[in-house]
This record gives structure tokens, C-alpha cells and sequence, in this order.
């Protein structure tokens, strides 16, 4: 039964389509860059600050880690927050951001390394990630889902911070579709899924009365850091993972 | 969803006297309006784009075979599993069969216009599955007993006081008419759901074929809960969604959200390839894409209808509807509601069903006006009209006092002087049919025609003022 659908809607479709089919053309492959139009490092953030500023979300600029450790500080009493889950991510480990966050009362958590399932996760107030990409047009990180780097992590908390490396900026999001081929046509290709995030969840499903965190965050705080500002104790600077010709 | 198209008319007429339907709908669409214009004035060249986005949808859908194909292997290659449909049964059935193959109790739903189209709920329902629609809008009409009234905003018909009140009797929560309160009402309730589903079922924006991805667009996060948390994702879209490439998917995301809010990217844009690969703690285990035609591969061989597939469902056209905004979205009895719900209503549903919808129009062309994909409804409207006119079942049908006075028009025309001596009498007697610009009386079922429509009392005829007229005129420019 199955098989005889799909026999016929292709070819209901082929019937159907013949109609206009001038030349039955191959396929149009879009070639895929060598590495996504990354924006020079040095670029500054405005644009992207004003985009969220727009959207009623925030974006601190971190030159160390130190200032970094400030910024938290400052979500943590801005928010109240008690407890924090993350990304089993190096550039998360290489800032420290659990000694930060424990330093202010926070309690971790990495949802991969607990044993107890989403209990933990849905009662934490903050989630962080680290951004695979950002666009400066918009505002918008973009997530791709992996071990260790969750889906919920920036859902389920009522805030979401992203650390985002100013070595992974695309400045249009026309840039997009270079970076998703990019991807595809790295070693192990696309994941589950790619999350571009613009703002806070929202909606005005009644009487189009704008209401934040409806279903998701009612916050998103955006940190941009300079990769060279990293300790290169680890590596890390190096292993940042997008080069750029310097 | 039940066909109720036939009761247009009667629905339209109620839906127009509503007051607050009509209050509601007239700030919904100045509000849509303004944030549509904007979105668009920040684009360099908004006429390019949308040419552009016809282009992309045009091209695409004459590759359909190849593209549907590529898309299959993509899905299947990726991990997941790819289902075609010919029609809502078959589409019912496959879901049904899932539910019972992965033992689901539970299930969680994204705003999908697809499941309205095989009326999903009502069969899992009664199959005893428990099933939450999560769009807040989506979930506020599901507890209403309703069905949604827009593409993109379902329960703009209602006002806080209806949701306040439903709320209050069917979640058994204190009775509150903020919004902001009870949206946070829906998210509680809501967010439990989510923890203790077993599938999800969405719909999808696009399809992209040279990875297999699909696209979903939204701004509550609702739709990445219900791909993130549960074990397994359904997901339903109708085989015009698919498009070839990357670069086909950038021209058509650089309209959508502009189009439907206004905006450069929705808050949440969730691209899924398959399901979560090994050693992922979120995503779901199996990922199932439906393609059901339902009619799309037959309105694809049409030359005219052929471009109602293009339709992004951003909601544009509605927004800008004079019909819609007094009609309100229900009346079109069903699916699919303002210029693009004549259309595909008319097209999707069987020859006929949805007549009274193709007159559903004054022609004024806004809709085709904000298509970000350049449909050009007014075009397809007075075809089909056409196409009716010619059917012979609809011209059996056609009343008596329809056909009768168009007749006599048309004999008349063609002899001036009985025209002449007919618009005499007229003139003479029109006081004794008419007070105050409203029929006194008409014969049998034209009085119903007569009640909502003023009649202008005829004048002088043209014909006896051109001498003067045109003296006037010639005179005048004489002087210059």
C-alpha cells in the first residue's frame, strides 16, 4: 500500500509537472566554500548590540575572562539566579564559567554528565551555551546540537546566555546558506539540528499583546568575546574553531 | 476539519454584524499591516525579493520529481524515515500506525495548517490518544472546541475576556484577563506536557532537498520542545514545501518572517537533518516525514491554480483582505481562510465544494499586492470564476433572478430605445420602490438580495447631459 503511494504520487507528479517542464535540467550543485565569509575579528559588535537592544535582549561585550566572571556575576543577581545548567563544551571549560558561577551561590549542572535525567534542567533558572556561529545583521546564534551540547539547555531555562567568539560572526543572514554547505561537507555533515536563535521566546496570540517567555527563555544575554583574549594554556586559542587569515 | 464552505454566505453575513470580531479583526490587520511594512522597507530591494522568492517556488515545483526523490534519500540517508500520502485517510492512517508502533499515549503538537487539513486531533481523540495543540494560539482554540481562524495568529478572533473565561472553566485556574498572566497560565500547563510526551507531531516551513532538512519557523519555542523532548517526531508537510538548495531556502527565509511580522528571523528557527545522532542527550529517536499530496500533484498540472502551491503561508493576504477583515476567518468554512484560502480551499477541496468562496472577492488586488512570492490571486479568483460559469452542474444551478435581470440587460443594451423608454419608467417610478436608498419591496428570493444592498436613484442619464458637458469642456479649453 505504502509503496504504491509514493509509485504514484511521483508519478502524478511527473505527469503533472511535464506540463511546464522545459528542459528536464541536472541538478544545480551550489559549490561549497572553502570556509564560511567569516567578518574580520577586530569588527566591531554595534550592530548586533542594537539588534537585540531592539528585541528587548542584552549584549555584553567580555575582553577577558575576567570581565567575563563580571558579566555573570551581574545575570546572576539581575535574575536571581540559583541554580545553572551548561554545554559539556571546551571553550565553557576553558573560561571557567562554573568556578565563576559557584563563586556567586550558583548551583552546576551539565545535563550530559548527570545521571538523573531532565530533573535537574527543568528546575535551573539559567542555561549556557556556546555559539557555533553568530549573525551581526540580525542578532542570531546559531546552535548546532552534539553530545554534550543540548537542545534544551537553551529552552528550558527562563534565561539563556551564549558565548559567542568574535572569530564566528557572518555579517548577512544571506551568509547562511555558505555556512549550512560548509557544514554539510564537513567530515560528519549536518547535525540532528542546527538552532538559529533571534531573541527571547515570545508571542501575541491574545489580542496581539506582546508577552516574553512563553514557551522559552524570557531572556537572552549575548557575551561576545575576542578568541585572543583566551588563556593559551590549553590550546584553546588555537583550537578556536574557525581560522581566519590574520 | 469539516467542510462547511457551502455555508459561506450565512457565515460571512453573522461573522460581519459581530461587532467585536469586527473591532478585533480591523486592529489585527492595521497591526499586521504596519509590522509587514516595516519588515519590508529594511530590505534594499523588496521588489527584487519577491520576484526572486516566485522565481525560487516556480523553479522548484517544476523539478518536483527529482527534488521530492533527493529529498527521500536525503531524509532516509540522515537517519530518518520518509512516508508518502495520497490523501488525509492514508496520511491518518500512517500517524495512527506510528502511535501504535512506538506505544504513544501522549503526544504534543506544533502549529501545523497540515494536521487541520486531515483533521489529526479529532482521530487520535477518539482513538483515546491524549494530544495538546502547544501554540499558545493553537492551544487557546483547542480548548475552545474550535479550530484556528489564521495562518499565523489562530485565535485573533477571541478577546482576553474568552480566553480569561476559558481558562477559568477548563483549567480550573483563577480568572485573570492579562494576557501576560495567562500566557504564563499556558506555559505552566504546557511546559508539563512537553516533560511527559511520547511523540511530537509538526508540520514544516520548507524541505530542503540537497540535505534533507527540514525547516520550522516560530517565535515561542514551542515547536523545539515538541522536536527536542519527546522520543519520537512526526513530522507532516504537503509536497509543495520541498525546494532544491540552500540558496533556494535563503531567498524564501529573507520573505517569510518579514512577510508574516515583520521581522528579520523568527525568534526560533529549528533546522532538523534526521534524528539525534548517537550519544545526544536531547532530540528525538526516530524521525518520521510524512509528504502527503492531497490533491497538490492534480493542482500541479494546472496552468492557473498551479500558482496557489507557491504559498508560504506567511498570512500577508489576509491581513490586507477587506473580505477577511469582516468575514473573519471562519466564515471560509474551511482550512485555509482569506485570498489564499479562496484559492486552495477552492483547489484542494472537491470541484464545486467551495463556490461561494470565488465571489468571496472585490477584486481590489491588495492581496497580490503584499504576496511576497508574487501570487496573483485576483488572476486565479476570476478564473475559476470563469470555470464555473462554464460548468454545467453550477449553470443549472444559477437562480432565476440572478440570470433573468442580466438577460434583460443585455437584450435592452442592444435596443436604445426600449433602454431609453425603460430608465424613464424607472426614473418615473424608482421613489415608490425605493425610501432612503433601500428597496421598499422585491419579488420572492430577490428581497433577500435587496436587504443588504443601498440603490442609488438614478439620475438625469449621461446620454442628455454630454451635449452640455461637452460644450463645457471644449469651451474651456478654448480659453487656455
Amino acid at each position: 500500500m505504502r509503496s504504491g503511494a509514493r509509485k504514484q504520487i511521483l508519478a502524478d507528479v511527473k505527469r503533472s509537472t511535464g506540463v511546464w517542464h522545459g528542459e528536464d535540467g541536472p541538478e544545480k550543485k551550489d559549490g561549497s566554500p572553502a570556509r564560511p565569509p567569516w567578518i574580520p575579528p577586530e569588527t566591531p559588535w554595534d550592530e548586533a548590540a542594537k539588534e537585540l537592544e531592539a528585541l528587548s535582549d542584552k549584549f555584553h561585550l567580555a575582553r577577558s575572562p575576567r570581565e567575563l566572571h563580571r558579566v555573570l556575576a551581574e545575570i546572576v543577581r539581575e535574575h536571581g539566579i540559583s541554580r545553572a545548567i551548561r554545554w559539556d563544551h571546551p571553550l565553557l571549560e576553558e573560561l571557567k564559567v562554573d568556578a565563576s558561577l559557584r563563586e556567586c551561590g550558583v548551583e552546576m549542572g551539565i545535563p550530559a554528565r548527570k545521571k538523573e535525567g531532565r530533573g535537574f534542567s527543568a528546575r535551573a533558572d539559567l542555561g549556557i551555551t556556546a555559539a557555533d556561529a553568530f549573525v551581526m545583521e540580525s542578532g542570531t546564534i546559531v546552535l548546532r546540537s552534539r553530545p554534550g551540547w543540548g537542545r534544551t539547555t537553551s529552552l528550558l531555562p527562563p534565561v539563556h546566555l551564549a558565548i559567542v567568539t568574535s572569530d564566528q560572526r557572518l555579517a548577512r543572514l544571506e551568509d547562511l546558506p555558505g555556512l549550512i554547505r560548509y557544514w554539510r561537507d564537513e567530515a560528519d555533515g549536518l547535525p540532528g539540528a542546527v538552532t538559529l536563535i533571534t531573541g527571547h521566546s515570545r508571542t501575541a496570540d491574545i489580542e496581539l499583546t506582546l508577552v516574553s517567555g512563553v514557551h522559552g527563555p524570557g531572556i537572552v544575554h549575548v557575551v561576545g568575546m575576542d578568541p585572543l583574549s583566551l588563556p593559551d594554556s590549553t590550546g584553546l586559542r588555537r583550537s578556536t574553531r574557525h581560522q581566519w587569515p590574520r | 476539519m469539516e467542510v462547511k464552505t457551502e455555508q459561506f454566505k450565512e457565515m460571512a453575513a453573522k461573522a460581519a454584524c459581530n461587532e467585536t470580531l469586527n473591532r478585533t479583526l480591523r486592529h489585527a490587520g492595521e497591526s499586521f499591516r504596519a509590522l509587514r511594512e516595516k519588515g519590508f522597507s529594511q530590505l534594499e530591494d523588496p521588489e527584487g525579493s519577491r520576484r526572486r522568492g516566485h522565481e525560487v517556488k516556480d523553479r522548484c515545483l517544476s523539478r518536483l520529481p527529482e527534488l521530492l526523490r533527493l529529498l527521500e534519500e536525503n531524509v532516509i540517508e540522515a537517519g530518518g524515515v520518509v512516508h508518502w500520502a495520497r490523501d488525509a485517510s492514508e496520511a491518518r492512517r500512517i500517524i495512527m500506525d506510528l502511535v501504535k508502533q512506538y506505544g504513544v499515549r501522549t503526544i504534543v503538537k506544533g502549529k501545523s495548517m497540515m494536521t487541520e487539513e486531515i483533521a489529526l486531533n479529532k482521530e487520535l481523540t477518539r482513538k483515546g490518544i491524549e494530544v495538546w495543540e502547544t501554540d499558545l494560539g493553537e492551544f487557546i482554540v483547542q480548548l475552545a472546541g474550535e479550530s484556528p481562524s489564521h495562518i499565523i495568529a489562530p485565535a485573533i478572533h477571541m478577546n482576553r475576556e474568552e480566553v480569561a473565561c476559558l481558562f477559568e472553566k477548563k483549567l480550573g485556574v483563577d480568572y485573570t484577563e492579562d494576557p501576560e498572566a495567562l500566557t504564563m497560565i499556558a506555559r505552566r500547563v504546557l511546559r508539563e506536557k512537553f516533560l511527559g510526551a511520547d511523540m511530537g507531531i509538526t508540520g514544516g516551513n520548507m524541505a530542503v532537498a540537497e540535505t534533507g532538512t527540514l525547516a520550522l519557523f516560530e517565535n515561542e519555542g514551542n515547536i523545539r520542545f515538541a522536536t527536542s523532548l519527546p522520543r519520537v517526531h512526526v513530522a507532516l508537510i504537503g509536497l509543495e514545501k520541498v525546494v532544491g538548495t540552500w540558496d533556494d531556502f535563503g531567498a524564501l527565509l529573507n520573505l517569510l518572517p518579514r512577510s508574516a511580522a515583520g521581522q528579520k528571523m523568527p525568534t526560533y528557527l529549528s533546522l532538523i537533518t534526521g534524528p539525534k545522532k548517537a550519544g545526544e542527550e536531547d532530540g528525538p529517536e526516530a524521525f518520521h516525514l510524512i509528504l502527503l499530496d492531497n490533491g497538490r500533484s492534480r493542482i500541479l498540472g494546472d496552468t492557473v491554480l498551479r500558482e496557489s502551491l507557491f504559498c508560504l503561508r506567511c498570512g500577508a493576504c489576509l491581513n490586507v483582505c477587506p473580505v477577511y477583515e469582516r468575514a473573519g476567518g471562519h466564515s471560509y468554512g474551511w482550512v485555509y481562510s482569506g485570498p489564499i484560502g479562496m484559492l486552495l480551499n477552492s483547489a484542494l477541496l472537491p470541484p464545486g465544494k467551495a463556490r461561494d468562496l470565488a465571489f468571496a472577492s472585490t477584486l481590489c488586488g491588495a492581496c497580490a499586492e503584499v504576496c511576497p512570492v508574487l501570487i496573483d490571486h485576483p488572476k486565479i479568483i476570476l478564473d475559476i470564476r470563469r470555470r464555473l460559469s462554464e460548468d454545467p452542474l453550477w449553470k443549472g444551478r444559477l437562480a432565476l433572478e440572478e440570470v433573468l435581470p442580466m438577460k434583460v440587460y443585455a437584450w435592452l443594451s442592444l435596443h436604445p430605445g426600449l433602454f431609453r423608454s425603460a430608465a424613464l419608467l424607472a426614473r418615473t417610478f424608482q421613489t415608490l420602490m425605493t425610501s432612503s436608498g433601500r428597496w421598499k419591496w422585491l419579488p420572492g428570493t430577490l428581497a433577500r438580495w435587496g436587504e443588504k444592498r443601498r440603490i442609488p436613484l438614478l439620475k438625469k442619464p449621461f446620454r442628455t447631459r454630454w451635449p452640455g458637458l461637452e460644450k463645457a469642456i471644449r469651451g474651456g479649453r478654448k480659453k487656455h
